[in-house]
């Protein structure tokens, strides 16, 4: 895995206040109609096991494809159990024209957030740059042990 | 854009212009924002008794489904099951066709969708 060289694709800038990392995704339900928040920058949330969680007020544009409710998630927080509806939908991340299918959430009850979580992240390669206070997406450029 | 509205009742404008004072904000953001609530109270009526009634179908007929649509993707809106699709386009194009035209429906591929456990931890909860 060592000596691996990677370019960046993309590059996102941090949250300016809080300095959360981020990363470009679009959405669409499963209806093809595009999520109307055409590029945005989600938060990335490494403590997040799941795909993308939404507002309770975005998540309605997603409901046209929702699972049953047997089959809403359960989630362990620091504060104690989370049951989130779910939803089916396709997601772009950054420039990249695939589609991929994948699962939008919000709180069963009270608000949810718009975050990336490992689900979409372990699809990509990224780089959190503290230092310039971006994100980037990369793609391997070589190995420097061939 | 500017809008014109007749006959409304005077109390109420008044009540209005004495709320948007209170919280220094303009008339047209008073408007705008109570429109808003209305809107989205019944949205989310709406989207409840409809999820409610999709889910209650989905449950009395579980077994069925399991039995004759097992691997395949079924539709379920206004309380009943609008179809059985072998993949996701198929079942996109229905979505589209439901008339009326309904804010909520599920979409499950029988046997194979299960409910699934997962963490969110520290990070962007408290923020």
């Amino acid at each position: 895995m060592a000596g691996r060289i990677f370019r960046a694709i993309d590059c996102y800038p941090h949250e300016p206040t809080s300095n959360q990392p981020r990363l470009e995704i679009m959405l669409y339900n499963v209806a093809d109609e595009t999520w109307p928040h055409l590029n945005v920058l989600a938060p990335v949330d490494t403590g997040f096991s799941g795909a993308v969680m939404l507002s309770e007020q975005d998540y309605q544009f997603f409901m046209l494809g929702e699972f049953p409710k047997r089959f809403w998630k359960a989630y362990r927080t620091m504060t104690g159990p989370l049951q989130t509806r779910v939803a089916r939908a396709f997601v772009k991340t950054g420039e990249s024209e695939a589609l991929e299918e994948t699962q939008v959430e919000t709180p069963a009850f009270g608000p949810g957030k718009l975050l990336v979580g490992r689900a979409i992240l372990r699809k990509h390669r990224l780089l959190i740059d503290g230092s310039t206070a971006c994100t980037c997406l990369m793609e391997q450029a070589a190995s420097n042990r061939d | 854009m500017t809008l014109v509205i007749k006959k409304l009742n005077e109390r109420t404008l008044r009540e209005l212009k004495a709320e948007a004072a209170r919280r220094g904000l303009t008339l047209a953001q008073v408007f705008e924002e109570a429109v808003n609530t209305w809107l989205n109270q019944n949205r989310e009526a709406y989207a409840i008794t409809e999820t409610d009634r999709n889910n209650d179908f989905y449950e009395s007929n579980i077994a069925e489904l399991e039995a004759q649509h097992r691997g395949k993707y079924i539709l379920v809106a206004h309380g009943r099951l609008v179809g059985v699709y072998e993949n996701l386009d198929q079942a996109g194009e229905a979505i589209n066709a439901i008339t009326p035209k309904t804010a909520q429906a599920i979409l499950t591929k029988v046997g194979e969708d299960v409910k699934e456990f997962g963490e969110w931890l520290g990070g962007s909860l408290e923020r």
